[in-house]
This record gives structure tokens, sequence and C-alpha cells, in this order.
């Protein structure tokens, strides 16, 4: 298996980080033999459902199929976060309230994050979400996704 | 009881064997004998290993015996004025010091085990006790009176048991805890008994804290050792006899003890003040507890270094200046100057001591960072631990003389400074002048003192008073408040300023020269296209002396060596340049240089690296160890001033010859006016070839002016007008023309050239040989009168003339110009008798006359009936070529260099013009560059810098000027044979015609280069040294051959291939840098002027003559590398790689990894997290020299930033210079309001008007004025925004505030959480990463990742459209 992507947020269109294969690791998924962890996508809001200090759940349709994400914001009761300094947390947690608060149907959002799985979907644990102001953004990210896949996704590197 | 084997040494017999000795095996019964080295110490706190040059300086450890040996005797007190304790036995007595003290020891027989002997001269001796025991048959309870839990000791030998105390008077008890302790003092004092005979009462002050409580306070009570608490500030007077007890009562201090039979007396302190304080009697008994208790006093608060007073605990390092001066640890320095301090004997180098009740002062100089420990009044110095090492002790100094008294009353900063600057003059001048000189006496102040009075300003001066009141008074008498002396400069011996010039120096160049590497992969000058070893990686640097801080105190002579001017003292030399000093400088004077600039360069090598020490900051010890240098260092160092800076250059208590008589000299008479038109350079010596053998004169060429100057001195006989009228044609009678023949017979035509070796010697050989016979214009027959009147007076100038004086004022006299022309019926022709060619021939004492002349430049010497330029033959013609004559000028020869200009303006800020010499122009200087001028005549010192300064009506001016110019012209004319004049270089420069290589004589088959010799001026980009092999490379065959034609010159050095930029196009100058060339700091970034050079055959090369000269006009550098490190890294990858967005392609970072050419790629990616950034506030003096505002006009700057980047194919490391990082950091957008909320800031919002506080920048700049220097890396996830760990750390002292660090935090957050940025960007070279990483990355415990390196150039925020078209036509190509 490829690692080299493991740690880069690969832009993908929807239908394609949807149909991402789960691997035994709930963090990875493959494609095409690439090991993957982390996503940028780019698309409209179309859902959103709101659960204050706890999370907020919206979908984000970039043309190509309806991508869902999970935003938290339990940064400051969740248990299950690792240990950080206090105050960083409390950093984080008001930067995410910030990030819900955008998230508003039928703008073009940016979200980043990592790719995991619920309830057999994939979704997209976000970490930072950029609502686009500029239409053309969204279009740049198809071609951008496109060339990646050509130059960098779907290109098997023969080890030998 | 003693042991059989163990040894009783009397005091006789130790004093007997005069040598220091330890007898410590008592410390060591398991160790067999003999002693090792180590075992001897006695220490309780081992040694460091010897790091300080005084511990090195071979200090053997003290001889141990080798056997146990031990001494019996009696401790007892004595009043001597060495404020020791006494051992005596039957045999003898001896002073003594000892550890584990204990009251009781006092007048008992002890038995001393284990101890050192220091032999002392004019004494028995010391001895240092380390271990002591009571003999076991004797009670440690005999003799002392008392209760259970007391020793009691009478403070009088003599004096009756405690219990017969006589109450009447001395019926006060004190009890508690003893603070400080005064030195012993004398007061003159009449007796009580004896009214008239007045006798000097010795005795101290012990400063205590008594305590309030009922039982302390009450007159008679038991004494009890409950808790007290101990307050109250007594002081207890131990007068007369009691002083004895002096050596005790220091080694009580801290202690609680309580003394019996004191009476209380008011002492008046002062005229107004009293004090009521205890004093002993015969009666007074001392109670020391059997267990002492140990007070401590109430914790102070933070030392600051602002004077406060306290312990401090440490090793001597070294003794300096008697005492004075004690180093411990390192580099803290216990001052011991009061005269009344007594220095323990014991406090020897290698001992531990504790001082306390000492004063702490940072005393905050730029150019150290010390401690300083100011001893009081208050002061006692305890010996913890003797040093095992065999080193001196120190007899405390006798009378105190003015220097002495004048030290004492400064503060402790001044003082430090004032003992550094004595031993300064005493390393300096220690051969010139007497140490009495520097020192002063009793009555006379010394050289030091003036000086340091002087530079002291009143503020550090402090009253001193009376012990009395010094001590009772303490804290209004100063010692506690150190008034601020951060800019005192330090005068440093040369040695010791080179030595720190040369370690900060190599510092700073191995820095730059990591830089430098990167800016040379990165800088492809076409012009250097890898040319063979390269000559320029010379590296330069430029520190002003401000920032050095250290002033230079040296006279000025040449060296004998090189050649070169230098400022020396006893200790070493330094070359200075300085471009307007005057002819008349005189040897012998000392100057005083505080306005200077430091130039280094060098090839630093790996082995300095390893010489450099780990502190380069100045060390005041280096000044006390100040040793000639050991080794040279690939490194040259420089000084670089103007005499006109620094008004008082002279001391002004140093007597200086030489400028009285300069005046008088210069006041009135006649004067020729010359104009120096090429220098012949000084010649490396041949080894065996006799023409050259014994020869060191070195050639000027000139042209002797048409115009004589005279000048009326300011109380002169003669009046201005009556000069107009009279002198000028009396003048022009005395001419002689009959003695001048423009028509020469030729005498000998010496043209028995050899070979080609008559180019590179010839001239200066054939000169010298020529015996010229003719006589010349300026032949004077006798005194008065002169002659014929062949000449005429075409015109008088009347002008004025200000003459340089030593202070740099102008002392203004009236002048006359006056133009003589010569009569036609005279057969000599009008060019001939216009400009008279000369050759003044420097012998090796006027040197420096030589290097001060400038070509161009114009001079006047005094018309004088002895002087040989007057009485000089004439040229003699030789071929076709005339020889010049040849004026031998000797350091005694008064020359002065001349400048003219109009009435109107003084033309210190005249705008150049290019066809004048003296006014050459200078190129606009780029901000970012540091210049030097080395040459008075193109600089904005014009004026100044000559030694006359004429100044003409404009319309005079113009017709001089223009008269000069048709001067310069027929000079220049062809005068060697027609047909080699037809074959002038199309090159537009000046040309110039070889007037003393005659090429007529010489075969023209020979294979010599023709062709006329030109000036060229312009800036150096690269110096190359090459070897035959890579010549071939790059010249073709026919100028190949000219430059082994002058393979002779590779004798003297290697050859070297110059690159010049001239006008903006590349020349290259081929020809040797022989080192003897008086050519300071010539290499790539110099402005210089190479004159006479020959044409090669090959386009827009020259070759270097033996004869040419080059002139170095300016030195550039680039300033402060540590500033600019990121930034020129930047520049330099800006150079090359500077392209439109356009037209460079776009790419991924995965292909980057491939790639492995530097070619520059765009980018679409996002900052996923910061790796390390540095922000700083911005320093307004680099910022001035910045050629690039890097931020805006912000005080933020960012020299280190480097980021994550990630655009979906892989992630990479970005390193980005200021601007660009604060593009990524969103400095110029809004900080969004959640920011403020998030990180807890409260801002008043109120009365801002304009937008600027919403901007991110405007909250960084308040952060970073804050702290200077903020530093954030990130030490956790470097692939996910959220889970960056950072560690902000501050440089200042200043806490940085969590809203602060937050807001610091959320910034960066807010980087990672934003849109595409479109970025330009190319690889990093691998020695750039490794450069990187090793200066900034490992210091700070940083590791980075195995991801590629780039360096952004440009940085922008995506225009979708744009991209986007841009993707779809790559989509489409492929």
């Amino acid at each position: 298996m490829d690692h080299t992507l493991q740690n880069t947020h690969v832009k993908l269109l929807a239908f394609d980080l949807l149909s991402l294969t789960p691997t035994p690791d709930p963090a990875t998924f493959s494609r095409s033999g690439k090991l993957l962890s982390r996503a940028e996508i780019v698309g409209t809001i179309t859902s959103r459902d709101h659960k204050p200090s706890k999370f907020i759940k919206f979908t984000v349709d970039d043309g190509t199929g309806c991508v869902p994400c999970v935003l938290w914001l339990n940064h400051l009761t969740s248990l299950y976060l690792p240990r950080r300094d206090p105050s960083t947390v409390r950093l984080i947690a008001g930067v995410a309230t910030d990030f819900a608060a955008k998230i508003k149907i039928g703008l073009v959002a940016r979200v980043r994050g990592r790719i995991a799985s619920y309830r057999g979907d994939v979704q997209i644990m976000a970490s930072d979400v950029v609502i686009e102001r500029d239409p053309n953004m969204e279009v740049l990210h198809w071609l951008d996704c496109l060339r990646l896949a050509r130059k960098r996704y779907d290109v098997v590197v023969n080890k030998s | 009881m003693l042991e059989e084997n163990v040894k009783v040494l009397t005091i006789a017999e130790l004093i007997h064997g005069a040598r220091p000795l330890s007898g410590t095996s008592f410390l060591h019964p398991y160790l067999d004998r003999p002693i090792s080295r180590t075992s001897s110490s006695n220490h309780r706190t081992p040694l460091g290993p010897a790091d300080s040059i005084s511990d090195s300086t071979n200090h053997k450890i003290l001889t141990p015996l080798n056997h146990p040996v031990v001494l019996i005797g009696t401790l007892t007190l004595h009043s001597s004025h060495d404020d020791c304790l006494e051992f005596t036995d039957s045999s003898s007595e001896i002073c003594c010091d000892i550890l584990d003290f204990n009251v009781c020891a006092i007048g008992k027989r002890i038995h001393v085990t284990a101890w050192n002997f220091i032999p002392l001269k004019g004494t028995n001796g010391f001895l240092e006790i380390i271990k002591w025991n009571f003999p076991e048959s004797t009670s440690v309870l005999h003799g002392c009176s008392s209760t259970d839990s007391f020793d009691s000791f009478p403070l009088f030998q003599s004096s009756v048991a405690a219990s017969e105390i006589d109450h009447s008077k001395s019926r006060y008890r004190f009890h508690g805890a003893i603070e400080s302790v005064s030195p012993v003092s004398i007061v003159p004092c009449s007796r009580p008994c004896s009214s008239n005979d007045s006798a000097n009462i010795r005795g101290f002050l012990m400063g205590v804290l008594a305590c309030d409580c009922k039982f302390c306070t009450a007159k008679e009570c038991e004494i009890t050792q409950e808790c007290h608490s101990f307050t109250k500030p007594k002081f207890v007077y131990f007068s007369g006899a009691a002083s004895c007890w002096h050596p005790v009562a220091t080694k009580l201090v801290g202690k609680v003890i309580t003394i019996l039979g004191l009476k209380k007396k008011l002492v008046f302190i002062g005229k107004e003040e009293s004090q009521l304080m205890f004093v002993t009697t015969e009666n007074s008994v001392l109670h020391v507890p059997r267990l002492l208790k140990k007070w401590s006093p109430p914790s102070k608060t933070v030392i600051k270094g602002k004077g406060e007073s306290g312990v401090y605990t440490g090793v001597v390092k070294g003794v300096y200046m008697q005492g004075l001066l004690v180093e411990l640890d390192n580099e803290v320095w216990l001052l011991l100057t009061d005269k009344l301090r007594t220095v323990p004997h014991s406090l020897r180098l290698g001992a531990v001591i504790s001082v306390r009740n000492v004063h702490f002062v940072n005393p905050r100089f730029s150019w150290t960072k010390t401690l300083i420990l100011g001893a009081c009044c208050k002061t006692s110095i305890i010996v913890e631990s003797f040093s095992p090492l065999e080193s001196g002790c120190y007899m405390n100094a006798g009378a105190q003389n003015l220097l002495g008294k004048f030290i004492e009353s400064l503060s402790f900063s001044a003082r430090l400074w004032a003992l550094l600057v004595v031993t300064c003059f005493q390393k300096k001048f220690s051969g010139i002048l007497l140490d009495k000189e520097i020192l002063g006496s009793k009555h006379k102040k010394g050289l030091a003192q003036m000086y340091c009075s002087s530079h002291l300003p009143s503020s550090v001066i402090r009253a001193r008073h009376g012990m009395f009141t010094e001590l009772c008074k303490h804290e209004s008498c100063g010692c506690g408040s150190e008034p601020y002396c951060g800019n005192l400069r330090l005068v440093a011996p040369i040695s010791s300023f080179i030595y720190h010039c040369e370690a900060t120096g190599i510092k700073m160049l191995l820095e730059f020269d990591n830089e430098c590497h990167l800016s040379f992969k990165n800088n492809r000058y076409i012009l250097l296209s890898s040319e063979g070893e390269s000559y320029g990686r010379s590296k330069r640097q430029i520190v002003p002396g401000e920032d050095i801080g250290i002033v230079l105190l040296g006279s000025l002579k040449i060296s004998p060596s090189s050649g070169r001017l230098q400022l020396v003292d006893m200790t070493g030399t330094i070359d200075v340049i300085i471009p307007d000093l005057s002819l008349t400088w005189e040897n012998g004077s000392i100057f005083e240089i505080i306005d200077y600039t430091l130039m280094m360069e060098g090839l630093p090598e790996v082995a300095d690296r390893l010489w450099l020490p780990k502190n380069v900051s100045f060390s005041c010890k280096a000044i006390f160890n100040c040793a000639p240098l050991s080794r040279k260092r690939n490194l040259s160092t420089f000084v670089y001033f103007h005499m006109c800076n620094s008004p008082n250059n002279y001391l002004p208590f140093y007597p200086c010859a030489g400028w009285t008589n300069d005046f008088k000299e210069l006041e009135s008479g006649m004067f020729h006016l010359i104009q120096v038109t090429h220098k012949f350079p000084l010649l490396q010596k041949f080894e065996g070839d006799p023409l050259v053998l014994n020869r060191s004169s070195m050639f000027v060429e000139a042209i002797v002016l048409p115009c004589n100057l005279v000048l009326y001195g300011k109380n002169g006989t003669e009046h201005p007008t009556k000069v107009l009228g009279d002198l000028p044609n009396e003048l022009v009678k005395h001419c002689t023309g009959e003695n001048y023949r423009g028509y020469v017979p030729e005498k000998r035509c010496k043209s028995n050239y050899q070979s080609g070796r008559a180019l590179s010697s010839g001239l200066m050989d054939d000169l010298g040989f020529v015996e010229c016979e003719l006589s010349t214009c300026f032949q004077w027959e006798s005194s008065k009168e002169w002659k014929h009147t062949h000449f005429e007076m075409s015109h008088e100038i009347p002008c004025k003339a200000a003459v340089r004086s030593a202070n740099n004022q102008s002392l203004v006299l009236p002048a006359i110009l006056c133009q003589i022309k010569a009569n036609l019926n005279s057969n000599v022709t009008f060019q001939c008798l216009t400009a008279e060619k000369i050759l003044l021939e420097f012998n090796s004492e006027s040197f420096l006359k030589y290097q001060l002349l400038q070509i161009g430049g114009y001079y006047i010497f005094k018309h004088q009936i002895e002087n040989c330029f007057c009485t000089t033959k004439d040229s003699e013609n030789v071929g076709n070529a005339k020889i010049p004559a040849k004026i031998p000028v000797s350091s005694k020869t008064q020359m002065w260099s001349l400048t003219f200009s109009t009435d109107e303006v003084v033309t210190y800020n005249r705008s150049p013009s290019n066809g004048d010499s003296s006014f050459s122009s200078h190129e606009a200087l780029a901000v970012d560059q540091v210049e030097l001028l080395l040459h008075g005549l193109s600089d904005s010192y014009l004026g100044k810098s000559s030694d006359v300064h004429l100044f003409l009506s404009a319309n005079a001016k113009d017709i001089l000027k223009v008269k000069l110019k048709d001067l310069e012209e027929d000079f220049i004319k062809p005068s060697v044979g027609p047909d080699q004049t037809s074959n002038i270089s199309s090159c537009t420069r000046t040309t110039l015609n070889v007037p003393g290589l005659s090429y007529g004589p010489l075969d023209s088959s020979f294979l010599v280069p023709e062709g006329n010799l030109i000036s060229l001026h312009g800036d150096v980009v690269a110096v190359h040294g090459f070897d035959d092999s890579s010549v071939s490379e790059h010249l073709s065959g026919e100028s190949l051959s000219d430059v082994l034609q002058f393979g002779f010159f590779q004798e003297l050095g290697k050859t070297f291939c110059i690159h010049v930029l001239v006008d903006h196009k590349p020349v290259r100058i081929f020809g040797s840098l022989s080192e003897h060339v008086y050519l300071i700091g010539f290499g790539p970034g110099v402005n210089a002027t190479f004159h006479r050079i020959l044409p090669a055959r090959v386009p827009d090369s020259f070759t270097l003559l033996s004869i040419s000269f080059i002139v170095v006009n300016s030195i550039r550098v680039v300033n402060n590398p540590f500033i600019d490190k990121i930034s020129n890294l930047w520049s330099n990858s800006d150079m090359c790689n500077k392209a439109s967005p356009d037209t460079v392609s776009s790419g991924l970072i995965s292909e980057l990894v491939q790639c492995s050419d530097c070619k520059p790629m765009r980018l679409y990616c996002r900052v996923v997290s910061v790796h390390v950034l540095i922000l700083e506030q911005k320093n307004r003096k680099c910022d001035s020299l910045r050629s690039k505002p890097h931020s805006g006009a912000h005080l933020v700057d960012i020299p280190l930033a480097c980021f994550v980047l990630d655009d979906g194919s892989s992630s990479c490391y970005c390193w980005a210079n200021a601007e660009q990082a604060a593009i990524f950091l969103r400095l110029h957008n809004e900080l969004p309001q959640s920011a403020l909320e998030n990180s807890g800031l409260k801002l008043k919002w109120i009365g801002i008007d304009n937008n600027g506080w919403t901007t991110t920048m405007y909250h960084l700049e308040r952060i970073v004025k804050k702290h200077d220097r903020i530093t954030v890396k990130n030490y956790g996830s470097v692939a996910d925004s959220c889970y960056q760990d950072l560690t902000v750390s501050v440089s200042s002292e200043n806490v940085l505030t969590s809203s602060d660090e937050n807001l610091l935090k959320f910034i960066i957050y807010n980087a990672c959480f934003g849109s595409l940025w479109t970025v330009v960007a190319s690889v990093m070279d691998l020695s750039a990463v490794r450069w990187l990483e090793k200066e900034h990355l490992m210091n700070m415990e940083m590791t980075m990742n195995s991801m590629q390196n780039i360096c952004a150039t440009e940085v922008y925020h995506t225009n979708p459209i744009t991209e986007a078209r841009n993707v779809i036509q790559e989509l489409q190509d492929r």
C-alpha cells in the first residue's frame, strides 16, 4: 500500500470520496492502492443540523454527490479528545463555534478534515470550514480534482 | 594524643623553610603516600576546569608534605594593620586565617592538623589553618568563665572577670545579631584623661540588629536564648584595644552574640546628625553562645543589579590591581576599592570566598556582560575554603594616591570602568610613558585619571564621608542606588580589541559564509561563469564602533612590513584607514578614536571555528591577560574613521607636537602647486635582483602647475593689498628663465632594455639611475636674489585660503594664486612650460605621504631655498621620451593637500561632476549597503579633508578650471612618437600614454603588448585566481599569449582575473595583486579605479601592469547578516527566479519532490500548519539599511518563518520572508472579532478613529513591541491544523500574558483556516535546508520531517477564474 498521501488533504470529488474503500484501520481508507486519511472538498452546503456545544452535521454537495460532514463542538466536555493545554482547547473550541456559525445552507464551503466512516458511510470529520465567496472557486476545485487525480492519485508508482 | 609518627613542626621551622607548603596529610589518612596532587585539595567545592586564563597561568598546587605534620601553638588576636589572627608558639608567630572558627580557640593552645603555609615578603608568612582541634588534655572551657551555654571573652585582654563589672558606667548590655562589620578605621580623638593630648583611636563599628523584647531591653537581666526577633538596628563601636577583635567580628557576621559592659554614647556624625551607639569599655565582655545561632537577614527582594546588597559566594579566579579587583567565578567582579578595606591574605587565586553585604550591580555596559560586586564599608569577606594553589597573598597597599581617591569617589560601575581604563593605560603605554605619568602620584593627576574624569558624567561621582556616616547613614550614601553608566565606552588595549573583533568577526563571517553559500548557488552571474577558483569568497563585515562600545587609543605609524597605516599601542597594532588624514600629520601624537567603523574580511576556516570562544562578548579578563596574538587568523581587521568626525581626536591633555609648527609653515610664504597624475605602486622586491635590491623608493608622477600660491600670515607684516601689488611681480622677477631650457641636449640615452622585465621594473630603475644634470625652472640661485624675468604674470587671482588646524577649525588667510606664463622669446615650447612633469620620490620614511597622495589631487609645497623641490635638476631626455625630473620627498618635506571652491558655497555637499577629477561622482548607494568611502576627494568630506581649501570667486574658478583642463590635455598629448598615438584605444575613457615606458627602443617584434594605457573606474564584482590550465579555457589563444607573456608577474604572486562592472558593462582585468600593494579591503564589492592598465587583444579585457595603480574608492558590504539572512536568501532567489506568474508553470508539490532544478513553480495550496515562526520588533537602524520594506510600514519583522503547505498532492515546508509570511499569516486582513473573544482579550474600542486596529497586524505589533522577539514553534502535528502544539516564547523579561499568547495562537490557527493561496516557489537547495536547520532549528530543538523544502518567492490570493483557465489548458495539453 502507498502511504505517501496519508498526511495530505486529498482533493476528491464527492462521488470519488464516497466510494473509498475502508481499511481495517478506521482512520484510513484506500483508493487505487493508496491510503488516504484526510480530504478537502468544496461544495454547496445543502443541509445543516446544529447541536450547540455538541456538533454540527452538514452536507456538502459538489455536483457529483453529497458528502456528509460533522464538526465537533464538544472540545470542552469531550473525554475522547487528546489531553491538551486547556487554553488551546478553549481556543479551538471557540474557532469551531465560529465555523458552526458560518455554516449556512446555500453557501459554498471548503471543508477540510479527516475521512471517517459513520454507519458504513464515508463522512468528513471537519477540522475547518472556509466559506468561499467566489463561486468560481468551486470550478477551480473540480479542475484541481481532475488534475490531481490524473497527475497524482491515479498514478501507479511502480516500485520495482 | 598525637600519633607516634606525627611530626611536630614549629613556626620558626616553617618560616625558615620559606616555601609554600601544604600539610594536609591528616585530611587523607587512608591515602597512600605520597599524596597525589588532587588529594591535596582542601576544597569542599572542587575547582572547575582551568577555564580562566589566570587559572591556567602555571599556578602549581601547593607542595604537600608527605607525612602528617602538626603545628602546636596559640591562636591570638593582634592589632596589626593586616587584620589577621595570629598563631604563636614558643619559636615565633605568624599571621593566620582559620576555617571552622570557634571563638573559644582565641587564646588557647590548639593543634593544627591541616594547613597551608604561604611565605610573604617582609613578614613571617601566612598560615591557613584548615583543620585544627583542642589538645585532648585541655578543657574546652578552660578559662571561659561563663554559664553553661555561653563562652565569655573579655574584649580587653587585661580586663576583669565578667562578674566584677563595674556597673556604674558600663552597665549596658546588648543582645542581637551582627549584621555588618566596618573596616578598622582611625578616628582622631582627644583622650578624656588628658585633654591636651590628642591621639588617634583605632576602632570599628559593628552594625547589629537588636531585639525589642522585654528581656533584651531590660538593663540587667539574665541572658536567655529565647526566641528573639532581631529587627532594631543599633551600632556598637569597638574602640581602642577592642579593635583587635575585628577579625573575629568579621567571622561572626550573621551570628547572634551578647556583649556586656557597654556604655552608651551619643556620637555626632557630621555637624547635624547624631547617633546613639554602644561603645565598648575596658569591662566589656563578649558572650558567644556555644552553639552559635545563625541568623539570616530578612529575605531581600529580587536582585536586579541596581545596587541591592546581599551575599555572594564564589571561587577566586583572579586578583588584579593589588587586590582592588577580584574576579569571582566567571566575570563577576568584586571591587575592593575602599581605602580602609583590607584584603584578607587568604583571598588567593583558587580560594572560595563568601562576600557579605556586597552590592550587586549590573553595569549594563554595551561592550560586556558582567556582574559587579561592590564592596562598601559594610562588606565583609570570609574565606570559606583556602586555595590549594601556590598563588600569592596580596599585601595591602599603603598610602593612597590621587587616583585611588578618585576611583573611590565613583559609583561601582564607573569604578570598574575606571579601573579597567587604568589597566588599559598601563598596558597600552607601559613602554612609552612612565608609570607615574599614567597613574599619577599623591599630588599630581595621572593620564589615566585625567582621561577618566573627562569622560565620566558628574552623576557617577559620589561624595564620600567618614566611616561612621557611611555605615550609619548607609542608605543615603548612594551605595544602594547605581546611576546608569551603560554608555561608558571602554578603552581597550589593541590586542584585546583585535582578539575580540576577530572572535566576533569570525562568528559573523562563518554565519555569513553559510548564507553566501546559499546565495552563490542561487545567484548566478553570467559574468562569473565558474572561472577557476574563486578568490572572491572572502567575506566582509562592517561593524560600527558604536556597536562595539570600545574606544581606540593609540598613535599612528606606518607598518614597516606592509606599509600600511596602523594604530599602535604597546600591545598591538591595527590597520587604519583615515581618508582625511592630513599630510602634515606627525608621529607620536596619541589619538582617541571614538567614531569609527570596523571592517573585517577574510576566509574563516574550520580551524577558526574551533578557536572561537563560546562567548564572544568582550571579557574584562582579556584586558588583564592581554597578550600578543598568537597566530594569524584568516581575517584582516581594520578600522576606518575620519579625523574630522571626532573634534577631540587628540588627547586633550597629551602634548601633541607638529601642529603648531605646521601652522607657522603655512601662515605665509610662497607655495608651488602640483597635481598628482599617477602613483607607481610599491613593488615587491625580487629576491636576488640587483636592480631593485635595497631599493624601497616609491614614485609619484605629478605635474607642476604654472601657478604659485602665496599665503599671507594672519599677523604677517605684509598687508594683503601689498601682496596684490608687489609680491607677485617680485616673484615673477625672480623666476629665472635663464636656467630653464626646453631644449635639452641629450646627455645619456638609457635604452638598453634587455627583456620584458623592463616592463616590470624598467621605469623605476631607470629613473632611479638616471643622473639628472639639467636644471629646472624652479631653481633659485641664492637666497633672495631671483634673477630673470622671462616669465610674466598673466593672472593674479586673489583668494582666501582656509587652513585646517589640529582641532579641525579653519584658519582663513588671505592668499593669491598667481599664474606664471613663459616668455615666448624663450626657446621653450609652450607645452613643456605649462605642464612640467615631475616624479616625486618617496623614501621609506615618507611612505605615509606617498600613501596620502591621491591621483588627481592638488598639493602645495612650500618654496624654500634649501628645499630640494626648488633646487632639483631638470628633466632629461632619453631617446624621444622625456624623463621627468626626480624630486626626493623626505619625511621633513612639507606638503599640503589643496582643494578649490567658490566663495559662495563651501563644497562640502557639492554635486558631483564627472569631468572634474577632484569631484568624482558616486553612484547612489543602495539602501541595504554600507559603504566606506576611502578617499576624501570623492566624498562629502570634501573640503574638510584637505589641508588647505582655496576659496575663489566663481568667475576665477571657472577660468582656473579651464586652464587646468587645458593643461591636462596638453599634458596627456602624446610626446612619445606620432606612430603610437594613432593607435588610441577606441575606449571612450581617458587615455594616457606611457611616458615612462619607452617602447621606442624595444624591438617591435618582441612579444610585448602594445597600446595606450587607460584608466578604468568601476565596481569590482569578483576576483578569481586561476592557474595555467584554467587560463586556456577562458581566453583565446591570442590573449592567452598576452597573459603568459606577463608570466613574470606571477612571480610576484598569483595571477588574478578581476571582474569589473564599468558603466554596467562587464570587463576583465588580468594581473597580479601583490600583497605589498597598498590595497586594504580590495575585493568584490569595492569601487575601484584602475589607473594605467593596458587593453588586451580580447575585447573588454585589460592587463594590469606593474606600473598600474589601483585606487580603492569605496568598500561596500551588505550589513548585518543576522537580520538579512533570510531576506538575502530571498532577494537572491528573487534575482534569478523573479518571473511573472504567468510564465511560471503550475505544478504540484509532489512534482517538486522529483524536480531537481531550481525552476520556480506555481502551486495552489493551503497553509496546514506553522512549523516555526519568529516575530521581531523591527530594528529601526536595520530598517533604514534595508532595501525592501518587508511588512509595509509596520513594526513587525518576521526574520524566520516556515509553514507547512498542502496542495492535495503532498505537503512541504515552505520558507517565507517577512513579506510573504505576513501574507500567509493574513496579518493585513481584519482580525475576526471572535479572535478577541476567544483569546480573552479586552480592548477599549472607543476613540480609535481609523480602521488600523481591526487588522491582525495592529494587534501583533502591540505584542511584539512588548516582547521584542517572539518565537512560535509547533511541536505537534504538521498535517492537522487543529492538532498543532504551539509553544510561544519571548525574549523579553516581560511575561507573556495568556491573552496575548492566545491571540498569537489564534493568528496562527486563523492562517491555517483559510482559502487557497497561489504560491510561486522553488525547491531549496539541500545545503540551504541544512543551514537553516543547523542555524535555527537545532537551537530550538526542533526536527524536520522528510518533507521537501521550498522557498516562496510570491504569495497571493488565488484568482479562481485565471487559475481555472490555466488548469483547463494544462489538462487539455496532456
